[in-house]
Formats: structure tokens, C-alpha cells, sequence
């Protein structure tokens, strides 16, 4: 006869994990779904919903954020948090009677692990200004690291400015480690994407249109950049600048399969340092991009004119208007 | 004995390929590129040796 007060081990109950979804959005009842993880949350933001407020919390897609600054307020490090901002119709061509009301805010993610999309038809990206005159402001800081940013057009609004700063600075700033991809930069930025000491980021499918000095820059007398992937992305007519422009010594990056197009060297005009410039920099590894110039010997507006090689880089294929290079550019 | 910055020294060790140097210079506050760039070499021969110095000028130019 057993003996009293025995505990008999008795079987762990295990609740299955049970998701019920958002009304209304299918697949937010999948476990595996858009979420970074399990635990994540997603925050909705739509400035064009009726009556939206950031007095909310933002988990309801029916009831959504009007601002992406309130929805980083909600988000935790790394708890695979996502913000969904849905498309406008503020882009310069469209309709502009439905739903015209831009992202217009110059925020700072400091948040780790977020991934911040744009959800839009089409593959231009949703709409976003700057907000600050002059050119002054930026439309998104990044200051953690483990982001992706996605799905954006910047433009519109106050002209000028930059679209997104990765900003390392070892101190409170530690923006690297993210993803850029699937947006425009187009002619009322003047500087795409930023970098500052900031490494292992991807910046890929991208398009910068006629961005008025910039379109992916390290500036000169920073710490450099390193450790980059930057490809697929297609350059239009940066003029006067550069399309790429890493400078303070920027190491170990990969450029490649991007495409720059740049009517001055085409056309055989000066054009000097407006396609790749990577002065001062080491080891960069620069690839089987498409160059709208020609191969050495013009001199003017020719692949040693457009591109600057670091000191220890290597530039293999790139695609030149007659053929492909086999040096680093001079 | 100072506590340095462990992200900064990892960027800085990675950058010169170098620990010591980058322990010593972190210490000394020299923690960015750009720091290092603007300093002179005189300020910067307190904390490394030549050899050092060498590199890091070589490396941060």
C-alpha cells in the first residue's frame, strides 16, 4: 500500500500555442507568419485611416498608429518587432484625392531588431518626406542595430535633406548590422543613405534617382564604413557628386551588379568621382557593376575619371559602354 | 584599471588588426578612425610603439 503523502509525478500540461489571428487579416493566425518571432508585435501605421490617433496601441490593423515614431515608442530590442505602414497615395503622380497624406516625420529607430515596412503596390515604396526646411533634416536615424527598412520612397515635402542615417558612434549610437531594401531615393533628397562608422549592413534593390548629391556616402573626415554589401541597386544621374561615395578610409565593403547611369560620362563629359569612390579606402572588393562610361583613354568623363579605387581594392568586370574593365580604376 | 568600450575596442582591433594597439588606444581614448586621423603622431606615441604607429597610420590614412 503506498505510503501517504506521495506526490505521484503526473504529466506537464503543455497549452499548444494558440495564435487567434487579427479579424479581417488573413495569416495573422500563423505562428510562422510575418512576425521576426513568436513574440513579436506588429504596430500598423496609416496617417490616412479615419480619425487615426497614436492614443492607441496600434496592434489593431483597423485601428491603426498615425505615426511611426509612436510605433517605435512600442517596440522592444529584439523582440522581432514589426512596423507596418501602409501605402498613401501621395506620390507625385498618383490621384492625389484618396489617402494623400504622406509619412512626413523625421524620426530615430533606437530600437534593436526592428523591421520597419512599407507596404505598397507597386515597387516604388510608400511615400515619406522630410520635414525640416533647407535640407536640414532626415527622414529615418538608425541607432541599433539588427533593423530592416524596406518598402519607402522618400520624397516630397521639404526638399532636400537625407532619407536614412546609420550612425555608429560607440557611444548611444550603434546603427549597423541592418538591411536597406526596395527603396526609392528620388530627386528631392539630397542624400540617400548615410553611413558613420557603421558595418555589416545590406543595402540592395534599391533606386536613387537624380538624389542631389548623394546616394549611398561616408563622408570624408568620418571613421569609415566597412564590412558593407551594397548591390542590385540602380543609380541615376547623380550628378555633380557621387552615386557611391565611401571616403575616411572605408575597408572590406562588397560593391557589386549595381547599375549607374550618368548622362556626363555617356555623353563623354567630365564627370569625376560621380560613379564609385571609394578614396582612401582598403580592400574592397568591386564587381560586375554596369558603368555608363568608357574604358580608359578619354580621359574625360572615362572609367579612371568616373571611379576612385581604395589603395588595396580590387575592381573585377565592371561593364563599361565598350566592355568590361581589367584594372582598378585610376 | 579604465574600462573601455567593448564595441569600440572590437571595431578598433578588427580596423588594425592589431589587440594591443587597439586596447591601448581605445584606453586612451583614441576609439574612432577619426579620432585617430585627427590626432597627431605625437599624441598617439604615448600609448603604442613605433611599429605600431606605423600600422595604424597605414591603416587610418
Amino acid at each position: 500500500m503506498p505510503a501517504a503523502n506521495i506526490r505521484w509525478p503526473v504529466p506537464l500540461t503543455r497549452l499548444n500555442p494558440w495564435y487567434p489571428g487579427q479579424m479581417g487579416v488573413p495569416g495573422t493566425d500563423n505562428e510562422t507568419g510575418l512576425r521576426t518571432h513568436t513574440t513579436g508585435a506588429i504596430f500598423y501605421v496609416d496617417p490616412n485611416a479615419p480619425g487615426v490617433s497614436d492614443g492607441r496601441d496600434g496592434t489593431d490593423p483597423n485601428d491603426p498608429l498615425q505615426t511611426i515614431a509612436a510605433a517605435i515608442t512600442k517596440c522592444q530590442h529584439y523582440r522581432g518587432d514589426v512596423i507596418a505602414v501602409m501605402m498613401n497615395g501621395a506620390w507625385q503622380y498618383a490621384e492625389g484625392a484618396n489617402y494623400a497624406t504622406s509619412i512626413a516625420e523625421e524620426v530615430t529607430l533606437n530600437v534593436a531588431g526592428v523591421r520597419l515596412i512599407g507596404i505598397n503596390y507597386s515597387g516604388v515604396g510608400v511615400p515619406w518626406a522630410p520635414v525640416t526646411a533647407a535640407g536640414a533634416g532626415t527622414c529615418l536615424t538608425i541607432t541599433q542595430p539588427d533593423c530592416i527598412v524596406e518598402g519607402f520612397a522618400f520624397q516630397g515635402g521639404a526638399p532636400g535633406g537625407r532619407a536614412i542615417f546609420l550612425n555608429w558612434d560607440g557611444g548611444p549610437s550603434y546603427g549597423e548590422n541592418s538591411v536597406i531594401r526596395h527603396c526609392l531615393f528620388d530627386e528631392d533628397m539630397d542624400i540617400g543613405v548615410q553611413l558613420e562608422f557603421s558595418w555589416f549592413n545590406v543595402i540592395h534593390d534599391c533606386m536613387f534617382q537624380e538624389c542631389d548629391t548623394y546616394g549611398i556616402y561616408q563622408a570624408a573626415g568620418g571613421s569609415g564604413c566597412a564590412y558593407n554589401k551594397i548591390y542590385d541597386n540602380y543609380f541615376v544621374d547623380i550628378r555633380g557628386t557621387g552615386a557611391i561615395t565611401l571616403l575616411s578610409g572605408s575597408d572590406n565593403n562588397q560593391i557589386y551588379r549595381n547599375t549607374i547611369y550618368n548622362g556626363d560620362a555617356q555623353n563623354g563629359a567630365a564627370a569625376t568621382n560621380e560613379g564609385i569612390n571609394i578614396t582612401g579606402g582598403n580592400e574592397n572588393i568591386v564587381h560586375q557593376n554596369v558603368l555608363s562610361c568608357l574604358l580608359p583613354v578619354p580621359a574625360v568623363g572615362d572609367y579612371n575619371d568616373f571611379c576612385t579605387a581604395g589603395g588595396t581594392d580590387s575592381w573585377n568586370q565592371n561593364y563599361c559602354l565598350n566592355g568590361p574593365s581589367t584594372t582598378n580604376p585610376t | 584599471m579604465k574600462r573601455i568600450n567593448q564595441a569600440l575596442y572590437g571595431k578598433m582591433k578588427t580596423k588594425l588588426r592589431d589587440a594591443d594597439a587597439a586596447m591601448a588606444l581605445v584606453r586612451a581614448g583614441f576609439d574612432t578612425p577619426k579620432k585617430l586621423r585627427e590626432a597627431s603622431d605625437k599624441d598617439i606615441k604615448e600609448f603604442v610603439t613605433a611599429d605600431q604607429l606605423a600600422n595604424v597610420r597605414a591603416r587610418i590614412s
